[in-house]
C-alpha cells in the first residue's frame, strides 16, 4: 500500500561505496616448496583449482608454440589417451582448461567439491607425462587454422590480431601477428621441447570455493612427483618494442559495410603509481556505457553499435587502446570524433559530476570483480603474477581512485593519451 | 534447491525474492513477457529496437544509465523471440536506486524523437556487425524462414531486414509500449543479501501505484507440421563450406523438450561427445561441429551446425551425421554415456547457482513459463529420462520430412 506521494524526479538516498581491503585468504607451502593460495567459501557446492606455471609465448621459439602446447597437453599422456581424458572430465561433470598467455601457462579445473580429488591423478599425468601424439596434433592444428581463417575474415578479428604489431613490432612476443603458415610449421618435437623447458618447480597453486579438507593431502602427493622438481632450463630472453614508424595503417576490405578501428599507445602498467588514475581516465574516455566515446560515437552520432577503450596491462609492457566497428561511410568522421574526444581530455579538466559518475562506476565494477571465491582467485593471480601484494595493491588502487581530482585526470591525459602518439589501424573501407 | 519467496502486487506485478547472503551485490531483474514472436510481420525487429529505447529516458528521469553508474551499478538487457529481459547489478546498499529507475520506465517513457532517431541507427549498425559483416553471419536470416513458414520464429530478433527498423515511427513505439509494458506483464526478481520485508516495502513504494491495464494477449500462429525436406544453398564469400541442419522439436513445456536437450548433449556436449570425437577428430570431416537446441518456448529447432574441413564436400559428410543420428535412434549408447550427460546437467546446475544474476534471470524465466518452483524439479525430470525415451524422440524428430538444411558454398 502506498500512502505517500513519492517524488520520482529525485534519486533515493544512497550509501557511499567502500572497500574493506582484500578479503582473507590462506597462504601455505605444499611440500615446503609450492606456494598455495586459497579462498574458502562454503556457500556453494563447487570448487576451482588453478596450477599456474611461469611460462608462455615469451619463452617460445616459434609463433603458436606455447598456446599449442597448452592445448595439446590434454590430448594424450603415457597413461591416458585423448578420449579417456575428455571422458573422465565430462563424466565427472567437471571443466578442464589449459590456457596460455605471454608469461603463464595455467591449468584450471572447476568441479563439484567431492569430485576434485578424484581428478588429481589425471592432472598429474597431464602435467608430468604428456605424449603430444602426432595425429592429434595434426587434427587440432588443422582445425585451429580453419578457425583462424574464418575469424580473420571478420574486420575486428583481423584488426585485433594485427594491431599489437604496430606498437611492439612483429618480433616481440606481444606483437607477433599470426599467419596461416604458422599452423603448418609446428611439430610434436616443438611441443615436447617447450614442455621440457616448463619450469614446473615454480608452479603456484590457487584454490577457491568449497575446498575439501582432504585436498591438501592429495596436492602434496601430486607435487611430490619428481617431474615437479624440474626448473627452468631456458634463459629468459629480452625483447624490445619496435613500434611502427607509420602512424596510420589501412587494410582495405573492399566489400566491408563496417570498418574496424583500433587506436592505441603504450602506457604504464599495474606496478606504476599512475596506473589507478590512468584507469579512471580510461573509464571516462571509453571504459563504460556512459563514457565520452560511447556518448559521442554511439549515442550522439549513431555511427556504431559500440565503442570502448581499455588498458592491456602486462608484466613487460602495457598499452591503452580504443576499438570500434563503424559504418564504413563514416570511417573518417568517426576517427576525427575519436581524436577530438582524446584531445578534449587534455585541454580541459572534467566536471566533478562526470568524474564522480566514472569513479563510482569503476568502484562498482571493482567490487563486482571481487565478488565470490572464483573471482578472488583471479584477482590474487593478477597481483601475484606481477609480484604485487594483493593486500597492498588493491587497497592503494582504490584509495588512489578515491582521491583523484579533475586536475589529476587532465594530467594523466596530457602525459599518456597524446593524440600524435596514437597508432591507428583501419580494417575495412576508408573512402 | 534454489530458495525464493513470491509476492504479487495489487497491480499484477509479480515479485520473486532470492535471498543470497554470500554476495555484497544485489540484482534487480525484470522480464517483460514480449518478444519478437509478438511482432507484426511487417514491423519485425520491433521488440529489440524497443529494448534500446528503454534506455532513452523515462517520464521523470532524463537518463537511465547515469544515476545507476553513479551508485556503482551496471545494467544491460536482451531480447529474444519470446521475452525481453532487463537486469541491474549494484552494491546492495543502493538497491533503491535500481527500483526508482526501473519503476519510472515501467510508469512511462520520455518518448524522445532524438532517442528513436539515434537508436534506429545504432540497431542498424548492430545488424551489420552481427549479420552482414562476418562470414556465415546471415545464416539465421535464411534458416529461420526456411524452417518456419507460419510461426513468427521465421524472423530473427533483429528483424527481417533493415527497412523495418528504418521505418519505425514514434507512433509504433507508443502503441507497443502501451500494449506490453505494464506491471501485469512483468516479472521482477530481486537477489542479494536483503531483508525480504524491506524489499517488499521498497517495491510497493516504487511500483505499487503504477496502474496500467493489461489486456494484451499473445496471438501466435502455430507452425503446421512440415512434410517435405527443405534445402537451401547460399553462395557467399566464405572460406569454407558450412552446413546447418534444423529439425522441428517440442516446445519448452513439453516433456520431450528435455529429451532433446539430452540428445544434443550425447551428440555434442564436451570434448568426449560423439560428433566431436567421431566427425571432428577421428574423421576430420569438420573443423567444428555442434548439436544444440534453440531453447524456444513454442516448438523450436534442434540444430546441427558445422564448418567442413577444407577439401570435403557435403555429400562426403552428410551420411556420417546421419549415421551418428541413427545410433541415437537405435539406442546404441552405453549406460555410462547416459549417466555422463545427466551428471553434466547436475553440475551445470550447480555452477549456474553460484551467480546471483543467473539465479534471478532463471527465476523470472520459470515464473514466466508458469511457475518459478519448476526450477527445483528440473534435475529430477532429467534424471528420469530413459534410453527408450531418447530412442523414441530421436525417431520422431530426425526424419527428412522434418528437416531444413542450409549450406554455404564458397564463391572463391
Amino acid at each position: 500500500m502506498t500512502t505517500n506521494i513519492i517524488n520520482r524526479s529525485t534519486a533515493p538516498e544512497t550509501g557511499a561505496l567502500h572497500f574493506e581491503g582484500f578479503p582473507a585468504y590462506k597462504q601455505e607451502l605444499i611440500n615446503n616448496h609450492f606456494p598455495c593460495y586459497s579462498v574458502e567459501n562454503f556457500s556453494s557446492n563447487v570448487v576451482r583449482l588453478d596450477i599456474s606455471i611461469p611460462s608462455g609465448s615469451w619463452m617460445q621459439s616459434k609463433p603458436l608454440q606455447s598456446s599449442s602446447m597448452a592445448r595439446m597437453i590434454t590430448e594424450g599422456t603415457k597413461q591416458f589417451n585423448s578420449f579417456q581424458i575428455a571422458e573422465a572430465i565430462d563424466f565427472s561433470g567437471a571443466y578442464l582448461d589449459v590456457s596460455s598467455s605471454p608469461h603463464r601457462t595455467i591449468l584450471s579445473i572447476y568441479a563439484v567439491k567431492d569430485i576434485l580429488v578424484s581428478l588429481l591423478p589425471l592432472v598429474k599425468s597431464i602435467l608430468t607425462e604428456p605424449t603430444f601424439p602426432a595425429d592429434e596434433l595434426k587434427t587440432i592444428l588443422a582445425n585451429n587454422k580453419q578457425e583462424f581463417i574464418i575469424s580473420n575474415k571478420k574486420v575486428m578479428g583481423r584488426a585485433r590480431r594485427f594491431f599489437p604489431s604496430l606498437l611492439y613490432g612483429n618480433r616481440h612476443p606481444y606483437g607477433t601477428v599470426i599467419e596461416e603458415k604458422h599452423f603448418d610449421a609446428l611439430s610434436t618435437e616443438d611441443m615436447q621441447s617447450l614442455f621440457n623447458a616448463l619450469p614446473l618447480s615454480e608452479s603456484s597453486i590457487f584454490l577457491g570455493g568449497n575446498i575439501d579438507e582432504n585436498v591438501m593431502e592429495h596436492l602434496q602427493n601430486l607435487f611430490s612427483d619428481a617431474a615437479f622438481a624440474k626448473s627452468n632450463s631456458n634463459t629468459e630472453q629480452n625483447y624490445n618494442s619496435e613500434p611502427s614508424s607509420e602512424k596510420e595503417h589501412l587494410i582495405t576490405v573492399p566489400d566491408a559495410v563496417q570498418s574496424a578501428l583500433i587506436l592505441g599507445t603504450p602506457v604504464v602498467g599495474r606496478s606504476h603509481p599512475d596506473f589507478p588514475v590512468l584507469m579512471l581516465t580510461n573509464t571516462i574516455l571509453g571504459g563504460f556505457f556512459g563514457s565520452r566515446l560511447m556518448k559521442t560515437i554511439r549515442e550522439e552520432k549513431g555511427y556504431t553499435y559500440g565503442i570502448s577503450s581499455g588498458i592491456t596491462a602486462r608484466a613487460q609492457a602495457s598499452h591503452f587502446s580504443i576499438q570500434t566497428e563503424v559504418m564504413a561511410e563514416v570511417t573518417q568522421q568517426a576517427l576525427d570524433e575519436i581524436f577530438r574526444e582524446i584531445s578534449r581530455l587534455s585541454v580541459a579538466p572534467v566536471e566533478m559530476n562526470e568524474l564522480d559518475i566514472a569513479r563510482n562506476y569503476l568502484f562498482g565494477s571493482f567490487l563486482r570483480n571481487m565478488d565470490g571465491p572464483f573471482a578472488l582467485v583471479e584477482r590474487l593471480q593478477t597481483a601475484l603474477q606481477e609480484n604485487l601484494d594483493p593486500n597492498v595493491y588493491y587497497s592503494s588502487y582504490w584509495d588512489a581512485i578515491a582521491a583523484a581530482t579533475p586536475a589529476d585526470i587532465q594530467h594523466m591525459a596530457q602525459k599518456y593519451l597524446i593524440p600524435e602518439n596514437m597508432h591507428v589501424l583501419i580494417v575495412g573501407n576508408k573512402q | 534447491m534454489l530458495q525464493f519467496e513470491k509476492y504479487t502486487l495489487a497491480n499484477g506485478l509479480k515479485l520473486l525474492i532470492n535471498n543470497d547472503k554470500s554476495t555484497p551485490m544485489s540484482v534487480v531483474n525484470i522480464l517483460y513477457g514480449v518478444g519478437a514472436r509478438d511482432e507484426d510481420e511487417n514491423r519485425t525487429g520491433f521488440a529489440h529496437l524497443f529494448e534500446h529505447l528503454m534506455f532513452g529516458g523515462s517520464i521523470n528521469i532524463p537518463e537511465f544509465d547515469t544515476p545507476l553508474e553513479k551508485v556503482g551499478g551496471e545494467n544491460n538487457a536482451f531480447t529474444n523471440n519470446d521475452y525481453t529481459n532487463y537486469y541491474v547489478t549494484l552494491p546492495a546498499q543502493n538497491i533503491e536506486t535500481a527500483l526508482w529507475l526501473e519503476s519510472d520506465r515501467m510508469l512511462s517513457l520520455a518518448f524522445s524523437e532524438k532517442s528513436l532517431e539515434v537508436q534506429r541507427k545504432v540497431v542498424m549498425e548492430e545488424f551489420k556487425q552481427r549479420y552482414l559483416n562476418q562470414p556465415y553471419g546471415d545464416a539465421w536470416l535464411h534458416l529461420r524462414p526456411l524452417a518456419f513458414k507460419v510461426h513468427p520464429y521465421r524472423w530473427a530478433t533483429i528483424g527481417k531486414d533493415l527497412s523495418h527498423i528504418e521505418n519505425a515511427t514514434m507512433n509504433d513505439v507508443k502503441e507497443f509500449y502501451e500494449k506490453w509494458y505494464n506491471p501485469a506483464n512483468a516479472i521482477m526478481t530481486i537477489g542479494g543479501p536483503l531483508d525480504t520485508d524491506k524489499v517488499i516495502q521498497l517495491v510497493e513504494k516504487w511500483f505499487g501505484d503504477i496502474r496500467k491495464p493489461h489486456q494484451a494477449q499473445h496471438s501466435i500462429p502455430q507452425e503446421p507440421v512440415q512434410n517435405e525436406k527443405r534445402v537451401m544453398t547460399l553462395e557467399r564469400d566464405v572460406p569454407f563450406r558450412a552446413l546447418y541442419q534444423a529439425w522441428h522439436m517440442p516446445g519448452r513445456m513439453e516433456a520431450d523438450y528435455k529429451v532433446c536437450d539430452l540428445i544434443s548433449d550425447l551428440l555434442s556436449n564436451g570434448a568426449s561427445s560423439r560428433l566431436y570425437q567421431n566427425l571432428v577428430k577421428d574423421k576430420n570431416y569438420f573443423s567444428s561441429l555442434n548439436g544444440y537446441i534453440s531453447g524456444d518456448f513454442d516448438p523450436g529447432l534442434f540444430i546441427i551446425q558445422g564448418e567442413l574441413s577444407d577439401g570435403f564436400h557435403f555429400d562426403d559428410v552428410k551420411p556420417a551425421i546421419e549415421a551418428e543420428i541413427q545410433q541415437i535412434k537405435d539406442g546404441k549408447f552405453s549406460d555410462r554415456e547416459l549417466e555422463k550427460v545427466k551428471n553434466k546437467i547436475v553440475s551445470t546446475f550447480e555452477f549456474s547457482k553460484i551467480s546471483c544474476l543467473n539465479n534471478a534471470m532463471n527465476l523470472s524465466l520459470y515464473e514466466w513459463m508458469g511457475d518459478a518452483g519448476m526450477i527445483n524439479q528440473e534435475l529430477e525430470k532429467y534424471k528420469a529420462i530413459t534410453r527408450d525415451d531418447i530412442s523414441r524422440v530421436a525417431n520422431k524428430i530426425f526424419c527428412d520430412t522434418n528437416l531444413s538444411e542450409l549450406m554455404y558454398e564458397p564463391t572463391k
